[in-house]
C-alpha cells in the first residue's frame, strides 16, 4: 500500500537532520576542520554556520564567499547561519520546499523591519524571547530557531521559539491584536461548526477543535494576499468565508463601491483597498464593539451610532441621513405594548397576532434577548438590501432608489408588514379610506413614493426625514401648531383628499379643557401635536383616530368599500357620534339633555336630513344641527340651511321650524320679539337671587352678549326640554307647554316672560302674540 | 594565489517581459532551438526560443493531467519528449515538444510515494533517471514508469546521498548526480556503478556549500552551480577543479540552481531569486 512519507522519523526527516545538526553543534563545535567526509560535528554545524570554517582565517587562500564575522550568540545578533540566503539555500525546493516564502507573488510575515509600536516583544529576565537581528530588525530567527525545540504539539512543533498553540506565539508579540471584540479585535478561539473548505485549501489553520486562530485568517508565510491574508479580501472573500450569511452585502448599496467608493474608514482605507466589509468593520483596532471601522459616539446614540457614523452630514451615507424627524430609537419596545423575547414577540394582553422577533438592544446598544430598545437594526439588516434576501449583481440596480421591498429592511414593507409588526394597533388603517393604495394609488409622499411602493403607512409616515412630527410624509405647514396641519396636508382643496377638504369653518381647535374647567376622555394635544393630558388642547385627533375607520370595529381591515360615504358612526371617529353620541358628549357634557327630546330628530323627524343629506341615523343627534366641518354657517357650526329671521340665531331655529321643515309643526307665526328692543342683561342689574336665571341676548351677528336683541334662544335652551329636569328626554314626541318646551326657565318666581316683564307679562304676551292685537 | 577562472560573456536575461516572467525558476533544458524553463513559482513550464523570445507555456497549479504542484526539474530526450519532475504530486509528467500532455507515472519506491527532484534521459537506452528527495536514491524507470533499478540511501558514503538534486546523463551514459548535503556530485555508470565524486565541503575553490545544478559539455567538463556561494565551478572528468566561470571581474551569480549547455556552448543558468534565466557564452 502506498503511503506518503510522514516526517516522523528523525533519521529521514530534513527537520530531524537540522535537529541533529543543532544538537551536535552544541557539543562539538570546538574542532573545526574542513573537507571532512566522515560524519563530523564540525561540518554538520557548519552546514549553516559556515563562518566557523577555519579557511576563512587563512591568508594563503581565496574563499568563494565572503567571511561574515558577525558572531552567533543567543543575544539576538544575526549570523549568516540565520540569514535569508542561508535559509533559501536549502528551502529552495531541492532539499525542502519553501519556495512560497520567496515567491514575489506571496506575502510573508515582515522581516528586515523594526518592530512597530504596536508590537510588544516579551522578555524573560530582561532578555527578549524573540531576538532581533543586529540592526534591531525582525528576521527569520526572531521566531525560528534551527536549534529546534520539540514542543510536542500538534502542528509546527519545532523550529519555533515558542509553542504556537491557539495563536500563543502570535499573541506573544501582537498582544493588542488579541484582546477581543470589546477592544476592537476579531475574536480567536471561536468554534466554527465546520471549517470552510476554501479556507482549508488556502492554508488556514484552526485549533484542534476547529476554533479560530490568528492563522485562520493570516498565513505567516506564503500568503497570497497582502497583510498575509490567506485569501484575497478585496470583496471580503475572506470575511464571508466564515460569515457567509453576510456575503449578500456585496450586492447591496452597502457595498460602497457602488455608493461611496472614495469613502474611507478609520484606517484611511477604501473598500477597493480593504474589502467590502471594511467600510464598517475591521478586524483589528476597531472602534468599539462590532469591530466598527468608523468613528462612533456610542454614549450619545447607543443603538444607532453605528449607522449614524456614515449616515450623517459629510458621511459616506450622507445621501441617506435620517433627518430631524426620524423614527425614534433607544425607546423600549414595551411602549407599543409588545412583550419581546429573542425568539418570539407577543402583543401585551395575549393578542394572537403572529409577530416576528426583531433585534432589540440595551442602553449600551448591545443586542438583548429579552425586552430592549428599538434601534436602527431593529428594522434594518445592513447586510441584505432586499427583504427577501434576493440579490442582484446588476450595477443598474445599485442606482435605483429603494422602496419598501428592500432598503435593507428586515421585513418587506410594501404591505407595511414591518410597521405593523410593532404598531399592531394601527393595522386597522389597512384597507380603510386612509389606505392610499385604495384611495389615491398615484399619490406620492415626500419621498416620491406611492403607497404601493413603500407601504400604506408610508403615505403619511416616513421613518426618516419626516416633514414634521409624526414622521409626517406629506408637505405640511409647519408654522401651524398641533395635529391639524398634518391632516390638512391632504384634506385641502388641492390635496389628495380634496373631496374631504376641511373648509374655512370647523369645530374649533386649540380649545383648552383646562381653561374651560372641564374634562374629556378624548386625547388632547400640545402645540407639537403630541398628546398632553391636562393642559392639552382639542385637535383633529381628539375626535379622529386616523388609523381606524369604525370605532366599533377593532378587528382591522375595516372599510369594505372605500367608495361608501361615511357617517357619524365611523369616519375615523374615536367614538360613535350616532345613537347616544358618545363622541360629542364626551366634551359637551351639558348637551346630553338633548338626546331623546323633540330636538333629537330620532324622536321627531327621522327622515329629516341636514345640509349634507344625512338623516339622524347617519349624522347622530348633534349632527342634524351642527356640522363639524364645512357647516352652513360658522356660527354654532350650523348644519342646515338657515331659515328666515332678523337674527342669525332665529334663522337657525327657522331652518327647521318653518313650513315643510323638520319642525314645521312647531312654527310660531308671530315669534319674533320686537327687534328694536335691546335689553341689557348685565347681571349686576338683576336681583342677586336671579342672576343664575339670566337670559341670553344676542348681537346682530348672533353672538351672545350682555347687550343684544332678543332671539329665540333668549327664551329657549334648545338642548334641554325641561329646564327643571337636567336629563335627556324619554324618547317620545310629546306636546309641550310653558313648563318645558325647551324654555329656559320653568320654575322662576313668575315664569319666563316675567323674568323680564314682570307683571306686564301677560298683557304683553297677549298683545304681541295675538294676531289681531299684534302691533306691526 | 588567485582562483583560476574562465571567461564567460553574458548574452541575455530571460524573460524580457510578460507573459514569460518567471518566479523562482529551478531548472532549464534545451531541445533544438527551444529553451524549457521550470517556472516553479507559477507552476508551469515556460518555453522560449534560444534568444529568449517567449513562445508558450504549459501547466498550472493542480493535480490533474498537465497540472503541477511545485515542479523542480526537467529533462528532454532526443525526440523532444519533455519530462517534468512534478515534485509535490509525486510523479513524472510527460509532454510532447509543444507541451501537450502525453502521460505521467507516480514515482514510487518501496511502496512509498517519492518526491522527484529532477529527471534525465539516457540517450542510449531512453531510461529515465530520477532523483528522490525523501528516499535519497537515484531511481531508474523505463518510459512507462516501471522502476528498473535504484541505488543509494541516506548517508555520506560513496553511493549514498543526502538530498540528491539535479541529474544529467552524458551521451555515453555516465550519470552525474548532485548530492546537496554531501556537497558533491557523484558520477555513476548507468548500471549504478560508482565512478568518482566531484567537489568537497568548504568555501575554497573546488569546494561546495550548496551544489544544485550540473551540466557536462561536449569536452567532458563538468559544471556545478552552488546556490549559496553563487558560483559555477568547472571540473574535469576526473573531478579536478579547473576554474571558476567569470564575466569580467564578476564571478557571482544569484542563487544559481539548474544549469544546462547547448551545442554552441551557451550556458543557461536558472537564477532563482533573480527570477530569471541568464544566458552566457562560454568562451572556448
Amino acid at each position: 500500500m502506498l503511503k506518503e512519507i510522514q516526517y516522523n522519523s528523525r533519521e529521514e526527516s530534513p527537520f530531524a537532520i537540522l535537529f541533529l545538526v543543532s544538537f551536535v553543534c552544541l557539543f562539538l563545535f570546538s574542532e573545526i576542520s574542513h573537507a571532512a567526509r566522515k560524519p563530523s560535528g564540525n561540518r554538520e554545524c557548519a552546514i549553516c554556520h559556515i563562518s566557523w570554517l577555519e579557511d576563512f582565517k587563512r591568508l594563503d587562500v581565496f574563499t568563494l564567499t565572503p567571511y561574515d564575522p558577525t558572531p552567533v550568540t543567543n543575544s539576538g545578533k544575526q549570523d549568516v547561519a540565520s540569514a535569508e540566503r542561508m535559509c533559501f539555500s536549502c528551502h529552495d525546493g531541492f532539499v525542502m520546499d519553501s519556495r512560497f516564502l520567496w515567491a514575489t507573488d506571496t506575502h510573508n510575515h515582515p522581516v528586515g523591519v523594526e518592530p512597530s509600536e504596536d508590537v510588544t516583544i516579551p522578555t524573560v529576565d530582561g532578555k527578549s524571547i524573540f531576538p532581533l537581528n543586529i540592526d534591531g530588525k525582525v528576521y527569520c530567527g526572531t521566531c525560528h530557531s534551527a536549534h529546534g525545540i520539540d514542543w510536542n504539539a500538534e502542528s509546527y512543533p519545532i523550529f519555533l521559539r515558542m509553542k504556537n498553540s491557539r495563536s500563543s506565539l502570535c499573541v506573544a508579540c501582537h498582544l493588542n491584536r488579541s484582546t477581543g471584540p470589546k477592544e476592537g479585535n476579531h475574536p480567536v478561539g471561536k468554534f466554527l461548526p465546520e471549517i470552510p473548505e476554501n479556507l482549508a485549501q488556502a492554508g488556514s489553520m484552526f485549533g484542534s477543535k476547529g476554533e479560530t486562530t490568528c492563522q485562520s485568517c493570516h498565513r505567516v508565510h506564503g500568503a497570497k494576499q497582502k497583510k498575509i491574508l490567506v485569501l484575497k479580501n478585496n470583496k471580503s472573500q475572506l470575511c464571508t468565508s466564515c460569515h457567509e450569511d453576510k456575503e449578500a452585502v456585496n450586492s447591496s448599496k452597502h457595498n460602497l463601491r457602488h455608493s461611496a467608493k472614495k469613502a474611507r474608514n478609520v484606517r484611511d482605507q477604501t473598500v477597493s483597498e480593504a474589502g467590502t466589509c471594511s467600510a464598517c468593520h475591521i478586524p483589528h483596532k476597531a472602534e468599539g464593539p462590532r469591530l466598527w471601522s468608523q468613528k462612533l459616539d456610542i454614549k450619545k446614540n447607543p443603538s444607532s451610532a453605528f449607522c449614524i457614523s456614515c449616515h450623517k452630514r459629510n458621511g459616506a451615507g450622507k445621501k441617506k441621513i435620517v433627518g430631524h424627524f426620524s423614527h425614534p430609537v433607544d425607546v423600549p419596545i414595551s411602549r407599543v405594548d409588545i412583550v419581546a423575547n429573542k425568539e418570539e414577540w407577543q402583543v401585551k394582553g395575549g393578542a394572537s397576532k403572529q409577530l416576528l422577533a426583531l433585534p432589540l438592544f440595551d442602553k449600551q446598544g448591545k443586542q438583548v434577548d429579552k425586552g430592549g430598545n428599538v434601534g436602527c437594526m431593529t428594522c434594518h439588516d445592513p447586510h441584505y438590501w432586499a427583504a427577501n434576501h434576493e440579490s442582484s449583481t446588476d450595477k443598474k440596480s445599485f442606482k435605483v432608489e429603494g422602496d419598501g421591498s428592500n432598503s435593507f429592511l428586515r421585513i418587506a414593507n410594501n404591505e407595511s408588514a414591518l410597521c405593523r409588526n410593532c404598531h399592531v394597533e394601527k393595522e386597522t388603517v389597512m384597507q380603510s379610506k386612509h389606505d392610499m393604495k385604495l384611495v389615491a394609488p398615484k399619490s406620492k409622499n415626500i419621498g416620491k413614493m406611492t403607497a404601493e411602493q413603500s407601504g400604506t403607512c408610508s403615505a403619511c409616515h416616513v421613518p426618516h426625514n419626516g416633514n414634521s412630527e409624526y414622521l409626517w410624509a406629506r408637505k405640511s405647514n409647519r408654522d401651524d401648531s398641533g395635529v391639524m396641519p398634518l391632516c390638512v396636508s391632504c384634506h385641502n382643496k388641492d390635496g389628495v383628499a380634496d373631496k374631504k377638504a376641511i373648509g374655512e369653518y370647523n369645530h374649533p381647535l386649540q380649545v383648552s379643557m383646562y381653561q374651560l374647567e372641564t374634562t374629556t376622555d378624548l386625547p388632547l394635544f400640545n402645540e407639537y401635536g403630541r398628546r398632553e393630558k391636562e393642559y392639552g388642547e382639542v385637535d383633529c385627533s381628539t375626535c379622529h383616530n386616523v388609523h381606524q375607520w369604525d370605532p366599533e370595529n377593532t378587528s382591522g381591515l375595516s372599510a369594505k368599500n372605500v367608495d361608501e360615504e361615511g357617517d357619524a358612526s365611523n369616519s375615523f371617529l374615536r367614538l360613535s357620534a350616532v345613537g347616544d353620541v358618545k363622541l360629542c358628549l364626551n366634551c359637551h357634557k351639558d348637551k346630553k339633555t338633548v338626546i331623546a327630546t323633540d330636538h333629537d330628530m330620532a324622536v321627531t323627524a327621522i327622515d329629516a336630513v341636514n345640509a349634507e343629506g344625512q338623516t339622524v341615523s347617519q349624522s347622530g343627534a348633534c349632527g342634524q344641527c351642527h356640522s363639524i366641518h364645512n357647516p352652513q354657517s360658522p356660527l354654532n357650526l350650523w348644519a342646515i340651511a338657515p331659515g328666515e329671521g332678523f337674527n342669525p340665531i332665529d334663522t337657525f331655529c327657522r331652518s327647521c321650524h318653518r313650513k315643510n321643515g323638520a319642525g314645521d309643526k312647531k312654527v310660531p307665526e308671530y315669534l319674533e320679539h320686537p327687534e328694536r328692543i335691546v335689553p341689557v342683561t348685565d347681571g349686576r342689574l338683576r336681583a342677586e337671587d336671579l342672576i343664575q336665571l339670566q337670559l341670553p341676548v344676542h348681537t346682530e351677528e348672533g353672538v351672545s352678549e350682555n347687550v343684544g336683541v332678543i332671539t329665540c334662544a333668549t327664551c329657549h335652551g334648545v338642548h334641554q326640554w325641561d329646564a327643571a329636569k337636567n336629563q335627556a328626554g324619554d324618547g317620545e314626541n310629546i306636546e309641550g307647554d310653558a313648563r318645558n318646551s325647551f324654555l329656559r326657565h320653568s320654575n322662576t318666581e313668575y315664569f319666563l316672560c316675567a323674568d323680564c316683564h314682570g307683571d306686564e307679562s301677560l298683557y304683553r304676551y297677549k298683545f304681541f302674540h295675538w294676531l289681531k292685537s299684534r302691533a306691526n | 594565489m588567485p582562483i583560476p577562472s574562465h571567461k564567460i560573456t553574458h548574452l541575455r536575461d530571460i524573460p524580457k517581459k510578460e507573459p514569460g516572467l518567471l518566479l523562482l525558476p529551478t531548472d532549464v533544458a534545451v531541445y533544438k532551438s527551444r529553451l524549457y524553463i521550470v517556472d516553479g513559482g507559477h507552476q508551469r513550464i515556460v518555453v522560449t526560443n534560444l534568444k529568449g523570445k517567449y513562445l508558450y507555456s504549459f501547466g498550472q497549479e493542480g493535480a490533474g493531467d498537465g497540472e503541477f504542484q511545485n515542479p523542480v526539474g526537467i529533462g528532454i530526450d532526443e525526440k523532444g519528449t519533455v519530462f517534468v519532475a512534478d515534485t509535490s504530486n509525486h510523479r513524472i509528467q510527460i509532454f510532447d515538444t509543444k507541451g501537450a500532455f502525453k502521460s505521467s507515472f507516480q514515482v514510487i519506491s518501496e511502496e512509498v510515494l517519492i518526491r522527484p527532484i529532477d529527471i534525465a534521459v539516457d540517450p542510449n537506452t531512453d531510461e529515465l533517471y530520477v532523483t528522490g528527495n525523501n528516499n535519497h536514491k537515484l531511481m531508474v524507470f523505463d518510459q512507462s514508469g516501471k522502476l528498473l533499478r535504484e541505488w543509494g540511501r541516506n548517508g555520506e558514503d560513496v553511493g549514498e546521498f543526502r538530498f540528491p538534486a539535479t541529474v544529467v546523463v552524458t551521451p555515453d551514459s555516465v550519470v552525474a548526480v548532485v548530492d546537496v548535503f554531501n556537497t558533491r556530485a557523484q558520477l555513476f555508470t548507468g548500471a549504478g556503478e560508482y565512478l568518482i565524486e566531484i567537489g568537497k565541503w568548504g568555501v575554497l575553490q573546488g569546494q561546495l556549500v550548496r551544489p544544485k545544478g550540473v551540466a557536462i559539455d561536449n569536452s567532458g567538463l563538468i559544471y556545478i552551480s552552488d546556490s549559496y556561494m553563487n558560483v559555477i565551478q568547472v571540473f574535469n572528468d576526473e573531478g579536478k577543479f579547473q576554474y571558476l566561470l567569470k564575466e569580467g571581474d564578476a564571478y557571482q551569480f544569484e542563487t544559481p540552481a539548474g544549469i544546462t549547455l547547448d551545442k554552441s556552448n551557451r550556458l543557461y543558468v536558472a537564477e532563482m531569486l533573480k527570477h530569471k534565466v541568464s544566458v552566457f557564452q562560454v568562451e572556448k
